[in-house]
């Protein structure tokens, strides 16, 4: 994984946390004034946040500096402009500066500005747009911590959060629920709340009033573990739904207890003929009976994987008598 | 299968049943009469309600689309901050001091002191809506703490729910076309929810009253470059809670309402 900000902080970085924007945009106008080339090169510091290169942004235009910054602060201004650019000039400008920035650009801006998330509104949309880009495009999931914690930070906040859950979500890997998770233990109420939120589409996940942070947590678990080789992301997002659930248990899957692709809900090794048999039946079955008849084909592969292929060469209506189920549906 | 009070409705009945529910009454009847799922309703009076508040859901589609209610996104949302309070994550709140069924109604008479996204507008319509079919002081009653922001911090009185493959599609449910290959840097346009007007239009903030081709072929024009991936109406349906609000109906109707402010 890329480091930043593994040395000292920057000249520039120290003022800002000194002195406050007021004292950071003093200092550098004064600075700019008498040497612009030493102004630069502080901001082309390697160790600079991102943060204190965009608040300068009015003093590297008034002083004309645009042309002595480095490659990387050149082109996370360009970001900034076509962001803030994109409501007036539509969304084409912001898309072709957006996609083409550099990897290492965009890592930059958001490992070294995430922690100063929440401070203003311009700012936050570059660094949740930012987030977006390195899941979707570049297919980075190592930042879903650090969305993780812009997330939960902004709700504890009031502000707005649901851009960086789409980002999150879109990685479309089931293990990244336990991110969320883990935050029941979390000491705010409104980290909890969140949670709730975001897992709500886990059955039984209510709500924690008369319900530890332990027990609500192990019953997450053993609902991930029991399902995670047949989960699969939906798509589905704050946006479109006020109860939306993200990720699904294939039960067709869970029934042949062969695990699908977490992506598409595609099963990961091609059916056998044997099986596309029984997945015709079970698919005619109704929707209560499809969920009991996997689980219970689950539940015994895990007792007994010999009695569970004895079971499982009968056909659908058989299997199910054997289950205890009845033959409603077919 | 239509069943009212667990008997079966025969077609034939409808008429009888249900005079005067219009244009948009006899397509609801209809579809529930004729398909192979069973839609249950404890009185006639109860699917009478929910007719009622579909037409008004359609009605309040058309109006909202005329407002002149402006589209942005959450961060550059706006309100009239005589009736609400903009949130610093975008939405809006209602004021103090203000009666709920006063701000509601300002959105459609002052649309143009207002821009938000597409699901916030669905919300205002069902308020609306049900502000149009329901008595003024129960409205005030039930919506008191009324947030405007999507789905999200709904008052549970709207009983807003989305269904995954419902029974049926019904002219005044809210549908969503997906945009599954969004450009990523306008999120925004990931999808459009809309409402099913009926006739084969639908309403969806920022696109105004159109086809689902057009709803469809505008989100296609925001994908991601190259994509080949189209837009597409989702098999959901969202709702308000029809038979929780025709309970809640019924109670003030019949003086068994507890007041709350009591």
């Amino acid at each position: 994984m890329m480091e930043f900000n593994p040395g000292p902080i920057s000249l520039l970085d120290r003022t800002r946390l000194t002195g406050g924007i007021n004292g950071l945009k003093a200092y550098f106008q004064a600075l700019a004034k008498l040497n612009p080339d030493e102004a630069a090169r502080t901001l082309n510091e390697v160790n600079l946040q991102f943060c204190t290169l965009f608040l300068l942004q009015p003093e590297i235009e008034n002083f004309k500096l645009y042309g002595r910054l480095s490659p990387r602060n050149r082109q996370a201004l360009e970001l900034i402009h076509a962001i803030a650019e994109r409501h007036a000039q539509g969304p084409h400008k912001v898309s072709l500066v957006g996609n083409n920035l550099p990897y290492t650009v965009l890592k930059w801006v958001l490992h070294t500005g995430c922690g100063d998330d929440g401070f203003y509104n311009r700012y936050d949309e570059i660094m949740e747009l930012t987030a977006i880009l390195l899941v979707k495009v570049h297919k980075d999931y190592s930042i879903l911590p650090l969305i993780t914690d812009m997330m939960f930070n902004r709700h504890r906040k009031g502000l707005f959060y649901y851009h960086l859950v789409w980002a999150f979500l879109e990685s479309r890997d089931p293990d990244s629920l336990s991110l969320i998770a883990g935050r029941l233990f979390s000491p705010h109420p409104k980290d909890v709340e969140l949670v709730i939120k975001l897992l709500g589409f886990v059955p039984g996940f209510k709500r924690p009033e008369d319900i530890d942070p332990m027990a609500l947590y192990c019953h997450f678990l053993n609902w991930f573990q029991e399902n995670r080789p047949f989960l699969h992301y939906t798509g589905e997002n704050l946006q479109e739904s006020c109860n939306p659930a993200p990720y699904a248990v294939s039960l067709e899957a869970r029934y042949l207890c062969k695990p699908v692709s977490p992506a598409d809900g595609k099963l990961e090794s091609t059916a056998s003929e044997d099986e596309r048999g029984l997945l015709e039946s079970f698919r005619k079955l109704s929707g209560d009976v499809r969920e009991q008849l996997s689980s219970y084909s689950f539940l015994l592969h895990g007792r007994s994987p010999e009695a569970w292929a004895e079971w499982r060469r009968r056909p659908v209506t058989e299997q199910m008598r054997m289950s205890g189920l009845r033959a409603e549906g077919l | 299968m239509l069943k009212i009070s667990g008997n079966i409705i025969e077609e034939s009945a409808l008429p009888g049943l249900f005079p005067d529910v219009g244009e948009i009454g006899t397509k609801i009847l209809g579809i529930l009469v004729s398909g192979r799922e069973t839609h249950e309703y404890s009185s006639t009076e109860e699917l009478k309600f929910e007719i009622d508040l579909r037409n008004s859901i359609i009605r309040a589609s058309v109006l909202l689309s005329r407002s002149g209610l402006g589209f942005a996104t959450f961060r550059d949302s706006r309100c009239n901050e005589e009736y609400w309070i903009r949130t610093n994550e975008g939405g809006f709140s209602l004021k103090p001091g203000v009666r709920p069924a006063a701000a509601v109604e300002n959105i459609f008479v002052n649309g143009r002191k207002y821009a938000t996204e597409c699901s916030t507008a669905i919300v205002i319509v069902y308020l609306k809506a049900v502000a149009d079919v329901i008595p003024e002081e129960l409205f005030n009653e039930l919506f008191p703490d009324t947030y405007l922001m999507n789905w999200q911090n709904l008052d549970s009185d709207l009983g807003i729910r989305t269904y995954r493959d419902p029974k049926a599609y019904l002219p005044g449910d809210c549908r969503y076309f997906k945009n599954p290959d969004v450009d990523p840097l306008t999120p925004e346009w990931q999808g459009e929810n809309a409402i099913d007007l009926g006739n084969g239009t639908y309403y969806g903030h920022g696109m105004g009253i159109t086809t689902s081709q057009r709803i469809i072929l505008a989100l296609n024009s925001r994908r991601k470059a190259g994509s080949e991936t189209s837009a597409y109406l989702m098999d959901t349906a969202t709702n308000p809670g029809f038979k929780a609000l025709f309970g809640q109906y019924q109670a003030f109707s019949s003086g068994r309402w507890r007041w709350a402010s009591a």
